[in-house]
């Protein structure tokens, strides 16, 4: 019954969301504030009703409740518990479902948060996110409910997909599907504002900041978390493949990046009105293209677990929603006209804009490798593959000058500046610049693009680390302390030194890709138990090969004792994992990992005399991509925290006449 | 008992959106306008202010010369006026309203006051 509870829950949800769309809109444009308190109350109350429906699906799974189609389709009787979880996003309707309640929460957030500050901005903003919702709600309800039963109960069901089956499984599909769902919200609030004839003196600018940022950092995580599960689980030593779903992630994340730094502009300027509107339609037409790559979208992938035949119906929404958008900001484009205008080409500003569109080049190659194949097939009925070749080619170098661009951009002054108070700002970095490839070239690389792409970290770090060794000195002279000078200097501007720490975490994010790009090394080896073999320094002795049986997989384990000179660094075991069910062979690595470099072990094929062939990787700096993480978040959390506000109030005659006397 | 399940999962949000229509809830809704010119002036005061306080930063930590620091510094001065003067007129403008909005309620109250009192006579 609890199955049928969840049926009911979802039909209601949706009549509600199509309701709270309608009504917010209505109330918004007839201006109607029963209809709009009453929308937004309504909005409240759908998690709720969304909870009741995973509640019951979450039942589902753990009482193995074969009956429900979903449940058949994506776990069995040998699947851990603790997988129940993840088991809920394995396949399209779950995924759906989780997308709804989580976006649902999201909304509920946003609305709270802008109600106040955005009451006529608020309604259509509310519209827009129901109308989302409703959409989402809709597919659930008339086209994939994960709720629906069988006609004929199963035995058994079919497993959940082998490559789901790890630690990172329980973080990154939700982190990712909500980054993508996430920028909804400042997509909301900008049109929003702009439906309600507002935006043009920047009301929604400082909310739609917050929540961009919120966006970016999950769409970040959600990203990282990816590249670390491809790495760990995927068995191919990278963590990055260009992979069309890999690709419709990192669009929206180029976009929303550019997003958050020109709303900054728009913040202090009052300029670059109508190009923020811009920015976050492209973003969330990005996202709204991710889901549908995602699902079921035409381009072949990696991430085939979410797929079905309804991608298309997501490329409709994505039509009309970018039609919508763009006829909309066409009816309010004269609202939208810059306070300002660019005082000069070497501001803040201008790399800023030059920034922006540097990130939208990256942003629309990659769409066009990832849907190239596709036009390809359609037009000439040719099959092209674009691959990694031709993004280290195009995008790389794009890559590579927005980290030039993030390294000297913060010297550069709000308004104007010199030349040559540009070159005092810049000389230390580009002298630690040079000095980094001068020491890179003396301990033998020679690769020059490798040598250039460190050489720019070097100028982007050093100038991060030089403005708080200045800022510092200069308050340690009014008689601070060290510590309290650097943690005054970094809580008084905490968007600026926020920012600071996210670079630093892509610089890190940057040294880790460019090190294993260029340097890693990699070889193929067949071994017998018993044989050892040497490679970078490490020692590496195959001991033994296992195998183990287990009702839904075979596994095939290899022993390993590594030593590096004296250090033991332990056993290793990479393994093979066959499921019967699945015919899917999945890998797991053996790792170790350390800020210098990953030796990784990867299993490609096990005979029954033991014999085994393994492909051995020293993967450098690697360590270093997952420590930008949480710098990352540690920066954008830091950037958000909220600063004490100086206000004005202008006193009366009386008042001062009072104050005088 | 799923049909009573039902019913409650529909009606209770079925109140809760009808709750604010039927009790006429909101009237202080859409009172607030986040384009009025107070709030315009508010945002532009507190740029004004962060552009001062990054100028003054760069300054100290050599990001600006002297020079160019006194450039922005009078620019942002010059708009803080601009901001300040377009306060003071609007305070008056409100001060007048207000002050005629009292006179208006005073003079319905003698008015009613006086209607009642004819009306007593009478």
């Amino acid at each position: 019954m609890f199955v049928e509870i969840g049926y009911i829950a979802i039909g209601v949800s949706f009549a509600l969301s199509t309701y709270i769309s309608i009504a917010s809109l209505v109330g918004g444009i007839k201006k109607i504030p029963e209809l709009i308190v009453s929308a937004r109350w309504g909005l409240y109350s759908l998690p709720f009703l969304l909870l009741v429906a995973v509640i019951a699906l979450v039942n589902a799974f753990i009482t193995n409740d074969f009956s429900v189609r979903y449940v058949a389709e994506n776990s069995n009787l040998a699947m851990p518990q603790q997988y129940t979880w993840v088991a809920l996003y394995a396949g399209n309707a779950g995924s759906l479902l989780f997308i709804a309640i989580v976006f649902s929460l999201l909304a509920v957030a946003a609305i709270l948060s802008i109600r106040k500050s955005l009451p006529h901005s608020t309604p259509y903003a509310l519209a827009l996110m129901a109308l989302v919702l409703t959409f989402f709600l809709g597919i659930i309800c008339f086209m994939a409910n994960p709720l629906e039963r069988l006609p004929i109960t199963p035995a058994d069901g079919q497993g959940i997909n082998p490559l789901l089956v790890h630690f990172g499984m329980f973080i990154h599909p939700p982190v990712q599907m909500t980054g993508l769902v996430s920028v909804t919200i400042p997509f909301s609030i900008a049109i929003g504002a702009m439906l309600a004839k507002r935006g043009g003196r920047d009301e929604w600018v400082d909310i739609g900041r917050i929540w961009g940022m919120i966006s970016w950092l999950i769409l970040t995580m959600g990203l990282l978390l990816g590249s670390w599960w491809a790495y760990t689980i995927l068995g191919w030593g990278g963590y990055w493949a260009w992979d069309p779903v890999e690709n419709s992630a990192l669009m929206p994340w180029l976009a929303m990046t550019a997003f958050i730094h020109s709303i900054m502009v728009q913040k202090r300027r009052g300029m670059f009105r109508m190009w923020n509107m811009v920015i976050i339609i492209v973003a969330f037409t990005l996202s709204l293209m991710g889901m549908f790559i995602n699902r079921g979208g035409p381009v072949p992938s990696v991430h085939s677990f979410a797929q079905s035949t309804m991608g298309w119906l997501f490329l409709m929404f994505m039509g009309v929603s970018l039609f919508g958008s763009l006829i909309a900001f066409l009816l309010r484009m004269d609202n939208l006209i810059s306070r300002d205008k660019l005082e000069s080409l070497l501001s803040r500003e201008s790399m800023f804009l030059f920034q922006n569109v540097l990130f939208l080049i990256a942003a629309f190659i990659t769409l066009w490798g990832s849907v190239f194949p596709v036009l390809a097939k359609v037009i000439n009925g040719t099959t092209v593959t674009v691959g990694e070749p031709f993004y280290n080619v195009v995008v790389g170098p794009i890559l590579l000058i927005i980290l030039v661009v993030m390294g000297i951009g913060p010297f550069f002054p709000w308004r104007r500046a010199t030349k040559s108070n540009i070159y005092r700002a810049i000389r230390v970095p580009l002298a630690a610049g040079i000095l980094t490839a001068i020491i890179i070239i003396a301990v033998g690389i020679r690769q020059p693009l490798a040598t250039l792409a460190f050489a720019v970290c070097g100028v982007a770090a050093a100038g991060i680390f030089n403005e708080w060794f200045r800022g510092t000195r200069t308050r340690m002279r009014k008689g601070e302390p060290v510590w309290i000078a650097f943690t005054n200097l970094i809580t008084r501007n905490r968007p600026r030194y926020g920012g600071y720490i996210v670079h630093l975490g892509i610089l890190m994010l940057a040294i880790g890709a460019i090190a294993s790009s260029f340097y890693s090394t990699q070889q193929d080896i067949t071994m017998q138990p018993g044989d050892t073999y040497e490679i970078g320094g490490y020692t590496l002795s195959y001991l033994d090969s296992y195998q183990r049986k287990y009702s839904d997989r075979d596994e095939f384990i290899g022993e390993f004792k590594v030593t590096k000179g004296n250090k033991d660094l332990g056993l290793m075991y990479p393994k093979q994992s066959f499921y019967r069910e699945f015919r899917i062979n999945a890998t797991h690595a053996a790792i170790k990992s350390n800020p210098i470099e990953d030796f990784y072990i990867i299993p490609s094929e096990f005979s029954n005399n033991g014999e085994a062939i393994f492909r051995i990787l020293l993967n450098p700096l690697v360590w270093w991509m997952w420590a930008a993480g949480p710098v990352m978040a540690i920066g954008t959390i830091f950037a958000l925290t909220p600063q004490k506000r100086i206000s004005v109030r202008l006193i009366s005659k009386e008042e001062e006449n009072k104050r005088n006397l | 008992m799923l049909v009573l399940i039902a019913i409650i999962m529909t009606v209770i949000p079925a109140a809760i959106i009808l709750y604010p229509l039927i009790r006429r809830i909101g009237s202080t809704e859409l009172l607030k306008d986040e384009s009025s010119l107070t709030a315009e002036l508010n945002r532009r005061w507190e740029s004004v202010v962060a552009g001062l306080r990054t100028a003054e930063l760069e300054m100290s930590i050599g990001n600006l010369s002297e020079e160019d620091y006194h450039w922005i510094k009078n620019t942002y001065a010059k708009e803080t006026a601009q901001i300040m003067e377009a306060m003071e007129l609007q305070d008056e403008e409100e001060e007048e309203l207000m002050k005629s909005l009292e006179l208006e309620i005073k003079k319905v109250k003698i008015e009613s006051v006086d209607g009642k009192l004819s009306g007593d006579k009478s």
